[in-house]
């Protein structure tokens, strides 16, 4: 192979493996965090890359030990990260550190493609993990640096081979002759159209290997419950002072429990539960303990006041991403027991589930097909397995599970940062509302169960919002539309104070509130006409980020919604809150619409958290004549849409004859044109005859020139006209005496004073003629 | 053999298997390197089509050489587009030149619009012939060196002819013709009187001022002498085997092409002293230039030289009875024989007729042992053929030539 010789190529590679370092390093933290390594990185591949242009081919002994025994460090970093972090990032950081050593040799093209390989898939990896919108900016230079250095690669091969030309350029040390702006910019561009527009039929999720992984989860109560099948019991048989406690929002609690916060991998025996509390877990209640330094949504406590769903739904901090093909509601706590201000859940049966390897099945049907999710935990979150309706199976990295009839998840401690999980769920569709599917509604009495001092009218309302509806369902849906369309959705009443009467002035006084107010009415609405009910609280995984492929799930995407039992249908979800959306199946074959989505999504935000800053009065203003514009043109489109199936179904006859008419009376006139045409030429050349001679002598020569273009022989424009005719001579044989009278008349007529005659236009037009009847083509000299 | 894995190849692999993969599980980001990936192909495939457009290019070499000279080349490269072109490649095909360097590149980095470069390098010729070089053809792979793009320049193609290299010999018995006063003594032209005018030529030491030709001295912008002929005859005839299957070895290294070195080093030898000179070759068309003197001879039988192949049907020793006709009586006769092996009774005719003209012949053989396969260079003959055993019998002399053999040497003594 051959050997490196121009400066540029090691510039470029070391942009590449830099960048595909600085994407491995930073996919778990940010730049900032990871500053120290990155410099670290950055020295070591720029000094060795130097090392290797100097000393290229002068390799000693010397230096080959060196490197042999550097080499050998290799596995052990392999073994090292491996442990702590799994096998993918051990991979990648053995990669990194063999490039780094190999690059003191680096100096023949074989090595040079080995190096470029090794950044791929270390990008490749880093692609796979990162779920930043910012690594975009990665890919894109990593891609402009790779273009770069196949150039350079490619000029250093060519100037090695080169007997003459630049190849000086192989001496001069940053001499870049090509400008490589255009074209990256044009790589830019081509590839975001292609981003956009290239079709994504549905992923197969052929052979996916589950993702999971992060704090293992374990207890040693709740597994010797779930292993010796005592597992099972029910909320109401705990005491109620080792029930989970409820915890206020501003962090009023009760001593918790101490839970310990469970062994990371490898730690051996695991944690110590402590005391009786651990009982409480024992018997059964999730844990709904407040985090330490963590403030979450008041909806994921074993109990919750509507009046106070906590601040951090204020909060734009990412708790979770999610992989999944829609969106999705997913489910964290369901309750059943209103006590008119709060939410509990007392009569659902708890029961231990065990697994070996952390795969959990809860549906026995093999033929249930859903969707999945992956779930990587970027925030600390309450001790729930967060999951869409209705749950299949999970893949965790922990032994054992509490599940209830409700299918809420729970886990011995709370939601570390670094997990990530998979579920299969099964989703069905009705009207586009999800649904579980049909399942039996056991211990239906639970989820009917109306508070003992129910605000006076909540009985008529329902009965009155309900009228004529036939079924469950019909009913259910009136009250959901009633409430969205009547009611107002506000955060103002997120830190009101609770008073006596606050649901009964939600539904008939103020009619405005946040959405644990509109589920809670539902919820109750529905149970006066005695369909069960539950209230049911989780994240909305709706915020697609077209660029990552994730779901953007943040701490203020904590809501509550509502589940109704239909008896044809099963557990069936219901949206009483306006402004919020049930999660459809939409995403449709292009990136482009999910793109153009996100971009609006941004900016509204935007515009929403500060509306007075310029930018936003600008974006505002921007947005209005977007909105306009993109009105104006659903509209024309509409328009034409329906004037071509007004003329398509009444003229549809008439416009096909047309339509062949035309298809034909096109392809004649073309044909014709190929004799009519010369024909018109030759007929505008002869008006010029009458004109002028001179004038004549000279479209003469042009027209020629025309001809013989067309026969396989243009004049390249450096050709002088007498050059031309030695050429045409050459290959035109049979022409030359004609060839010869018109370019000697043009070269008078166009250098020289002297006038051209009648005549001599005369003898060019025969000469003219000559040529245009003459059948004959370019014929190359033999050799 | 073309390479099978090659960039093109790789990277349309790449984004396929990125495709596969974000298909499958949804990834985003890499959809994002596989759209990055295509548009990096597909502007590699279409740039370069746009690459050579107003680029043409010019060459200019000599139409002479000789072998083992380096001939110069100039290319002129021109953009006649408004923007600039990039890594545009300019191929020539030099079939004169050795192997691996018969398609000379220039690499032009960047032709910036509406300019011109011109680049300079040495191609040597290693094999005398009449070649037809070019034509040039113009090669782009910008940027990434993916999808070549090629155009052929028409008219770029030119004849060169190299001539063989000729060797010094410092001594070979020509016969010096019936002049009694110059009897025994080597006549040469000179630059003195009283003989018969031949041909004006440069200056050299030893000529004689008064015969300066002034008007000619003027032209060429150096001294330039009248050169006389002295009285004698002095006639030399060449004749050369061109059977095609007298040929041992192949290339550089065959006895054809030893024996055209030879032929034109004799030539020059005999010409420069004053010797009439011809050529006799029969070959498939049949090579005869007549008895001249001077450097135009010289120049003639280069030519000749130059452009004879072995493909004739003719046998060397009817070769011989055939050229003798053409020999003037008393002069010499320098029989170039491809092969030792001939049969004597095959030449003994030809030879007679030589002898009846008093035609002294000179021999020069070639070993063909030593061409047989580079295997047995260095092997020779280990004793004389019976026609050359002839040859010495007869007095007349003799010269073998082995493959490698220093050609000078073998004529010094």
């Amino acid at each position: 192979m051959s050997r490196l010789d121009y400066p540029p190529v090691y510039i470029g590679l070391y942009a590449l493996l830099m960048t595909s370092v600085m994407a491995a390093v930073t996919v778990d933290v940010g730049f900032f965090h990871a500053f120290s390594r990155i410099l670290f990185w950055a020295n070591a591949y720029g000094l060795g890359l130097l090392y290797a242009w100097r000393h290229r081919g002068k390799e000693g002994a010397t230096l080959t030990t060196v490197t042999n025994a550097l080499l050998c460090v290799a596995p052990l970093i392999f073994y090292s990260v491996y442990r702590q972090h799994g096998v993918d990032k051990g991979f990648v950081w053995f990669l990194i550190y063999i490039q780094a050593v190999r690059n003191l040799t680096l100096a023949t093209r074989r090595e040079l493609y080995f190096a470029l390989l090794v950044s791929l898939i270390i990008m490749f990896q880093a692609s796979s993990a990162s779920k930043e919108t910012a690594f975009i900016f990665y890919i894109v230079v990593y891609v402009i640096s790779g273009v770069f250095t196949l150039m350079f690669d490619y000029m250093d091969e060519r100037l090695s081979l080169a007997a003459g030309g630049d190849r000086e350029l192989l001496q001069k040390r940053l001499n870049i002759p090509v400008r490589g702006g255009g074209v990256s910019i044009s790589i830019i561009i081509m590839a975001l159209v292609i981003y956009l527009f290239f079709p994504r039929p549905p992923s197969p999720h052929f052979q996916m290997i589950s993702s999971w992984g992060g704090s293992h989860y374990w207890d040693k109560e709740w597994e010797r419950e779930a292993k010796s099948g005592k597992g099972k019991s029910n909320s109401e048989d705990v005491s109620r002072e080792e029930d989970s406690v409820r915890v206020s929002p501003e962090g009023d609690h009760d001593e918790p429990a101490k839970r310990d916060a469970g062994p990371g991998p490898g730690e051996g025996d695991g944690h110590a539960s402590q005391g009786d509390r651990t009982s409480a877990g024992s018997s059964g209640t999730m844990c709904g303990r407040r985090l330490p330094g963590e403030d979450t949504y008041a909806g994921f406590n074993d109990s919750f006041d509507i009046s106070a769903p906590g601040r951090c739904v204020l909060s734009n901090e990412i708790v979770f991403y999610l992989q999944c093909d829609r969106p999705i509601y997913a489910r964290g706590r369901v309750f059943d027991t209103f006590d008119g201000r709060t939410w509990e859940n007392h009569n659902a049966e708890k029961e231990k589930v065990y697994s070996d390897y952390g795969d959990f099945t809860f549906e026995k049907d093999e033929r249930a097909e859903g969707v999945q999710q992956v779930y990587t935990v970027k925030a600390n979150l309450p001790a729930i397995v967060y999951a869409a309706y209705r749950p299949l199976a999970l893949q965790f990295s922990g032994s054992v599970l509490e599940k209830d009839d409700d299918l809420s998840l729970g886990i011995p401690r709370y939601l570390e940062r670094g997990t990530t999980y998979s579920v299969v769920s099964e989703i069905s569709e009705l009207d586009g509302r999800p649904f579980g599917g049909r399942e039996n509604c056991r211990n239906r009495e639970r989820h009917l169960q109306l508070p003992e001092s129910l605000p006076d009218g909540i009985k008529e309302l329902a009965a009155s919002v309900t009228q004529g509806a036939d079924d469950d369902y019909s009913r259910a849906k009136l009250i959901e539309q009633y409430l969205r369309e009547n009611y107002e959705y506000t955060q103002s009443t997120f830190f009101e104070t609770w008073e006596d009467g606050s649901l009964s002035r939600f539904l008939f006084d103020r009619k405005k509130g946040h959405c644990e107010y509109f589920a809670t009415s539902m919820a109750i609405l529905l149970r006066t006409l005695g369909i069960p009910s539950r209230l049911t609280t989780g994240f909305v995984a709706n915020r697609y980020n077209p660029v990552t492929g994730y779901y953007e799930v943040k701490k203020l995407d904590g809501h509550a919604w509502v589940e109704a039992y239909i008896d044809e249908h099963g557990w069936v979800a219901f949206e009483p809150t306006p402004g919020f959306y049930l999660p459809e199946q939409s995403r449709g074959h292009f990136a482009f619409p999910d793109v153009a989505q996100y971009i609006e999504d941004v900016v509204r935000e935007y515009i929403r958290s500060d509306p007075e800053r310029w930018l936003a009065i600008a974006l505002q203003e921007l947005w209005r004549l977007y909105v306009a514009l993109k009105n104006a043109l659903d509209t024309m489109l509409m328009r034409a849409l329906e004037f071509g199936t007004y003329v398509w179904s009444n003229y549809k006859r008439a416009g096909l004859i047309i339509l062949g008419i035309g298809a034909v009376g096109t392809g004649l006139s073309l044909w014709l044109l190929r004799f009519l045409y010369p024909a018109f030429r030759k007929w505008r050349l002869l008006r010029v005859k009458k004109r002028s001679p001179k004038e004549f002598v000279l479209h003469c020569y042009w027209e020629i020139e025309r001809i013989f273009a067309g026969r396989g022989s243009p004049r390249p424009p450096h050709c002088s006209p007498m050059e031309y005719r030695d050429a045409l001579a050459a290959g035109f044989q049979e022409l030359h005496h004609q060839v010869d009278l018109i370019t000697t008349l043009f070269q008078k007529a166009r250098y020289s004073n002297l006038a051209i005659r009648t005549e001599d236009a005369e003898e060019a037009h025969g000469a003219y003629e000559d040529i245009l009847k003459a059948r004959v083509s370019y014929r190359k000299e033999e050799a | 053999m073309e390479r099978f894995l090659t960039k093109r190849k790789l990277l349309l692999a790449l984004a396929f298997v990125f495709l596969l993969i974000a298909w499958n599980r949804s990834v985003n980001l890499l959809y994002a390197m596989f759209s990055l990936l295509s548009a990096t192909l597909a502007l590699s495939h279409l740039l370069p089509k746009y690459s050579l457009k107003g680029v043409t290019a010019k060459r200019t070499l000599p139409a002479r050489a000789f072998e083992g000279d380096d001939l110069d080349l100039l290319v002129s490269v021109q953009n006649g587009h408004w923007k600039s072109r990039y890594m545009v490649e300019v191929f020539d095909a030099i079939p004169a030149a050795a192997p691996g360097s018969r398609n000379p590149m220039t690499f032009v980095a960047r032709l910036p619009g509406r300019t011109a470069r011109e680049y300079t390098f040495k191609v040597g010729c290693t094999l005398r012939g009449e070649y037809t070089v070019g034509p040039l053809t113009l090669r782009s792979a910008y940027p990434l060196g993916i999808s070549p793009v090629e155009k052929t320049i028409p008219d770029t193609t030119q004849p060169l002819l190299v001539y063989p290299q000729v060797f010094n010999i410092a001594h070979l018995p020509l016969m010096s013709g019936s002049n009694a006063t110059m009897g025994g003594a080597e006549a040469v032209s000179r630059a003195v009187g009283n003989d018969e005018f031949l041909n004006i030529r440069e200056y050299r030491e030893g000529d004689g001022l008064k015969y300066i030709h002034w008007p000619s001295t003027a032209r060429h912008a150096q001294l330039i002498v009248k050169e006389f002929e002295t009285r004698g005859m002095r006639e030399t005839t060449i004749i050369m085997d061109l059977h095609t299957e007298s040929v041992c070895g192949e290339g550089k290294e065959s006895t054809l092409e030893y024996a055209v070195k030879v032929a034109a080093s004799m030539s020059k030898f005999a010409i420069e002293r004053g010797h009439s000179l011809q050529f006799i070759g029969y070959g498939n068309t049949p090579w005869i230039v007549s008895y001249a003197r001077g450097t135009t001879q010289t120049a003639r039988i280069l030519e000749v030289l130059a452009r004879v192949k072995a493909d004739g049907s003719v046998p060397y020793h009817r070769a011989v009875v055939e050229s003798v006709d053409l020999l003037k009586d008393g002069g010499t006769a320098i029989l170039l024989f491809a092969r030792t092996d001939g049969e004597l009774s095959d030449y003994l005719y030809g030879f007679s007729l030589l002898k009846a003209k008093k035609i002294s012949p000179i021999a020069v053989f070639f070993d063909e042992t030593s061409f047989q396969g580079y295997g047995a260079r260095g092997e020779r003959r280990r004793r004389p053929s019976r026609l050359m055993e002839w040859f010495l019998a007869e007095g007349c002399p003799v010269y073998l030539i082995a493959a490698g053999d220093d050609l000078e040497g073998v004529f010094s003594v």
